[in-house]
């Protein structure tokens, strides 16, 4: 207690001190100045010279600029005080010397902004756990089978392997059986994406995101309501009121932050009432940052989705699996008893399937959500964290050389203040306050980068056709971090001028510093190697780019099959609105006579699926007269991929609108419709894989593996044209009359004589007109969907070649920085060559062999680097090989012009010198 | 440098601040008369860095062991004079007596030889 009441007054008088600092420096330098007057008066009384007792009365006081500075260190809070300035010290140094500062103060905070932005998507989208309590404790489940389908239909995503099948999606039926024999270990919750929902509240309808969840899904999670309540295991019964559950989003969207309990809520047609509202920070069970706009109970999902699919159909599988252990439960406990459950019911299901092709459970921790999604961003994330990291190292390595270049350039300065009286400690403090000065300024300006990087980045990790809703503010925790480590990186680098500098002895100090050969090569080897570094790295950047514009060119050089331009296309889906087929029908076909006949549009029509939008429908084609195969037999799987065709329903004017030839046969007819027999025009890729033959008019297929399945006539053979995605080659399709089917949601496509989008609110006023209560969605060119299409791989062009210019700038300055700064040592070096007959081309020779030297180690490193990374872009890449020579070569060509072009400037300085001016310098 | 320092001896660590207070234990002082008083009582042996002196004073002035006040010396120039606190006083007794253990035991040790 004693020395904390001692520390504290030592403070309060410092405070003290402070107060009155303008008048510290004065009364010492009185108390001084008095101090030497009285000496020389003692020693001019022992008789010594007046003249030589000033001299010995400053020698016996001592170097009086080190005293002043240790008693400075003491007044108030010296750190601060000095710090100050440093500070200004430091600004004005770097004001001095702009060029420099802003080159590293610019790279710095890109390189700090773009990690920042990828590091916090990735933290969103990788790393964050669900904002529910205890997380951890969460299990999510998944399964695995063999290549046998053990469903009949499936509605989530599943991934297939040579191995079999993997899934999150579970029958219900599964679902309530898992729920009931694990209940004495885990709190089984289910739930499923409903998708797109017809939203309607007080007459104004939009479109929204919904979730079907089951009684407990909210009180397992954990999650309390901002408002009203959560819904209970007693909504989730048939027969029970239909209540609903709003997501923060919707009620300020769409109640503007009124009451809304109790309000009616009309979703596809269905009435149910608003129980409750969850907060903002409550995202579901599903991808952290995303938030659905309602939640429905599980026995409601058929109010809402209207479907064939009846969700109690042990065979559809659609909903998924997470749960909460109890106190005391382990994940492994938990996993046998949801095996045994799935097995079981799909056993009783399907008795035809083999016990081995049974599906497995696995259970996994399900505290960062369960969803599918995670897997299509993880490697893009990967990746641009890859890339962002490389930039941030070659920015820290060039702030580091240019640090490491003025600290030598400053030698004597430092040495002629160490001669001063100025302590070692302080010149580091000094120099480091320069560093910390730059990362500053670096970060600040990455805090801004940041902000529209990440708007900027997002859509290319997010271009599926409904893109994931996700909340990424800026996380200001992962940009505190990385402007830390840039800051500690930069601190780092310049801790190594700062103790080089201070360390050398005086008199080599003071001489080196001036002039001297280029005895320091040991000195340069930390430039010379962050330099090499750099061009590395660069390489691998340019290389990246250089592949990946390639890529987008030969995207942009593939042939369609049909003509993209002045294309308008756009979606309804009056089935959300609960109509019958008939009206479904009738409505399209309003539509479409509308849109024939508006003023400036050549042709209309429409198709099941968008083109190019990834979406499609693939189904089996097998000629009708080829034998059927055992359904659970071995060939079963081989069959299904060799008798794969992607369908699209169509209507008759597509092939003409689109501008695909039918060449063989006839096109589609309003003739054939419901009722009619079932026909089909199919491309030449499919009559070649089910015929061998071009000309298949007349002959028939089916679409499925049962002797009596209907029968496709194909009447018509078109041209091959791309279905799903630029990327994959003119898939084997046909095509059928949307009429003779299930029609759900359509594609219109209008082909204006103008610009295409300028004929969307026409478009828009027409729909109103055959049926106001249905929305127009996607609508856009059919241009602007295929550039969509492949939108994650331009902004990976972009943000690549941007980077590499970026990248191979900073590195350039980088190798310029050190060959000048060798130039300027070698001065009397050169002037004694040139005096001894040297001609100035072997001078310029002679810097510009160092230029290519370390340019040459960059080059042996970054191809051997760019061989080895850009493995990584193979997903990104189209027809163009990730190891393509050429192209490596073509980076390591463009490095190597750049080297040169940074050491030709310092080269020809070196030759410029006048040996007399350099001599009479020495 | 080096050569003036042939035939004073260096202080020991620590014993500046004790040979301060010790001095202004009698008088209150300015700077130099603090180390003309050091340096004639040791009879010219003990030989302070007369700058090193005023960081002492400094810091003992921070510690609340010594005070100072401006006033004027004999020839009328403005003078900074130091004087002891009650807690400088106690800290003197101490400095002293862990001092003269010292001393003693050094001297015990060399004795014998």
């Amino acid at each position: 207690m004693a020395r904390l009441g001692d520390k504290l007054r030592t403070t309060f008088r410092r405070l003290a001190l402070l107060m009155r600092r303008s008048h510290l420096d004065d009364e010492l330098r009185d108390e001084v100045a008095l101090h030497l007057e009285l000496r020389r008066q003692s020693l001019i009384d022992a008789g010594v010279d007046p003249r030589e007792a000033s001299v010995q009365a400053q020698r016996m006081f001592g170097n009086a600029m080190a005293i002043r500075e240790e008693m400075r260190d003491m007044w108030g809070f010296p750190s601060v005080d000095t710090l100050v300035q440093d500070f200004r010290y430091g600004a004005r140094l770097l004001r001095r010397s702009p060029t420099v500062t802003l080159a590293s103060v610019a790279s710095l905070g890109i390189g700090i902004g773009l990690s920042a932005s990828v590091f916090s998507l990735a933290d969103v989208m990788l790393l964050q756990k669900l904002p529910v309590p205890a997380p951890d404790r969460l299990v999510a489940a998944r399964w695995r089978s063999g290549p046998a389908f053990p469903f009949s239909s499936l509605n989530g995503n599943a991934s297939q392997n040579d191995e079999g099948l993997s899934s999150t999606s579970f029958a219900l039926h599964a679902f309530r059986e898992a729920q009931s024999r694990a209940a004495a270990v885990i709190d089984l919750v289910g739930f499923a994406d409903l998708d797109r929902v017809n939203l309607s509240i007080a007459g104004m309808a939009e479109l929204g995101e919904a979730q079907a969840v089951s009684g407990n899904y909210f009180s397992a999670l954990g999650a309390l309501p901002s408002a009203g309540r959560v819904l209970v295991e007693s909504d989730d019964r048939a027969g029970a009121p239909p209540a609903a559950v709003i997501g923060a989003a919707l009620w300020k969207r769409r109640f503007a932050g009124s009451q809304p309990v109790g309000q009616p809520i009309t979703i596809n047609g269905s009435p149910f009432t608003v129980v409750g509202v969850m907060p903002a920070s409550f995202h579901g069970a599903g991808q952290v940052g995303s938030s659905p706009d309602v939640y429905v109970p599980v026995a409601f999902r058929s109010q809402v989705v209207r479907e064939e699919n009846d969700e109690t159909d042990p065979n559809f599988w659609w909903i998924l699996m997470m749960g909460r252990l109890k106190p005391g439960a382990t994940l492994e406990q938990a996993q046998a008893p949801l095996d045994a459950a799935v097995r079981e019911t799909v056993r009783g299901a399907r008795p035809d399937m083999a016990e081995k092709d049974l599906p497995s459970v696995q259970v996994f921790s399900g505290a960062y959500g369960q969803v599918e999604v995670r897997d299509g961003v993880r490697d893009p994330l990967r990746m641009m964290s890859l890339v962002v990291s490389i930039v941030l190292l070659v920015a820290c390595a060039n702030v580091a050389n240019l640090l490491l270049a003025r600290g030598r350039a400053r030698l004597r300065e430092l040495s002629v203040r160490i001669a001063l009286g100025a302590s070692r400690r302080r010149l580091i403090r000094q120099l480091l306050t320069e560093a910390v000065l730059l990362a500053v300024c670096g970060s600040a300006l990455g805090l801004v980068a940041a902000r529209w990087i990440t708007a900027a980045l997002l859509p290319a990790l997010n271009s599926g056709p409904d893109p994931m809703a996700i909340a990424t503010g800026l996380n200001l925790r992962v940009l505190v971090f990385v402007a830390v480590l840039a800051s500690a990186c930069v601190v780092l680098v310049a801790l190594v001028p700062a103790r080089r500098a201070t360390n050398v002895s005086l008199v080599s100090g003071l001489h080196e510093a001036g002039r001297g050969p280029a005895r320091g090569r040991d000195r340069r080897g930390v430039s010379t190697s962050l330099v090499i570094a750099q061009i590395t790295l660069s390489m691998v950047l340019v290389a990246t780019a250089l592949l990946l514009v390639q890529s987008i060119r030969q995207l942009q050089l593939v042939e369609l099959g049909f003509k993209p331009d002045h294309l308008l296309t756009f979606k309804v889906d009056p089935t959300l609105n609960g109509y019958p087929q008939e009206r479904v029908l009738t409505i399209y076909a309003n539509i479409l006579d509308r849109l024939r006949v508006a003023s400036g549009v050549r042709g209309a029509t429409l198709s099941s699926h968008t083109l190019i939008s990834n979406s499609s429908s693939i189904r089996l084609a097998a000629r009708s007269d080829e034998p059927i195969p055992d359904r659970a037999g071995a060939q079963s799987a081989a069959y299904s991929s060799t008798h794969r065709a992607f369908q699209l329903a169509i209507d008759p004017q597509f092939f003409s609108t689109m501008g695909i030839r039918v060449e063989r046969g006839r096109a589609l007819a309003d003739g054939d419709r419901k009722g009619t027999p079932l026909v089909a025009v199919v491309n030449y890729a499919l009559a070649r894989q089910l015929f061998n033959a071009d000309d298949v008019v007349g002959r028939r297929f089916r679409t499925e593996m049962q002797a009596d399945a209907p029968v496709y006539e194909i009447v018509g053979v078109c041209t091959d044209a791309l279905y799903t995605s630029v990327r994959r080659s003119k898939p084997p399709t046909f095509y059928v009359p949307y009429q003779q089917g299930h029609a759900d949601s359509m594609t219109f496509e209008v082909r204006t004589d103008g610009e295409p989008t300028a004929f969307a609110a026409t478009a828009r006023a027409i729909v109103r007109e055959v049926d106001p209560n249905l929305p127009l969605f996607r609508v856009q060119s059919q241009e602007q969907q295929i550039a969509s299409s492949v939108r994650r791989e331009r902004v990976f062009t972009q943000l690549a070649s941007w980077l590499g210019v970026l990248t191979v700038t900073i590195s350039a300055i980088g190798l310029y920085a050190l060959l000048a700064y060798a130039v300027s040592r070698r001065i009397g070096e050169i002037g004694i060559r040139m005096a001894l007959g040297a001609r100035r081309a072997d001078v310029r020779w002679m810097i510009l062999r160092q230029s290519i030297v370390v340019a040459a180690w960059g080059l042996t490193f970054g191809i051997a680097a760019s061989v080895v990374g850009t493995k990584l872009l193979a997903a990104l890449l189209f027809n163009v090989a990730p190891r393509d020579p050429i192209t490596i070569g073509l980076a390591a060509g463009i490095m190597l012009v750049v080297s040169l072009a940074a050491g030709y400037a310092p080269a020809r300085r070196a030759a410029s010198v006048d040996p007399l001016i350099a001599l009479r310098a020495e | 440098m080096g050569k003036k320092k042939r035939d004073r001896q260096e202080l020991l660590p620590g014993t500046l601040d004790m040979l301060i207070l010790k001095t202004l234990s009698r008088d209150v002082m300015h700077g130099y008369g603090i180390a003309e008083h050091i340096r004639q009582m040791s009879e010219e042996v003990l030989h302070v860095e007369e700058g090193s002196l005023y960081p002492a004073l400094q810091r003992l002035q921070l510690q609340g062991l010594i005070a100072s006040e401006w006033g004027h010396s004999i020839n009328n120039r403005r003078a900074r004079y130091y004087r002891l606190t009650r807690a400088g006083r106690r800290q003197l007794g101490e400095s002293e007596s862990s001092f003269a253990r010292l001393i003693d035991a050094i001297t015990r040790v060399m004795r014998p030889a």
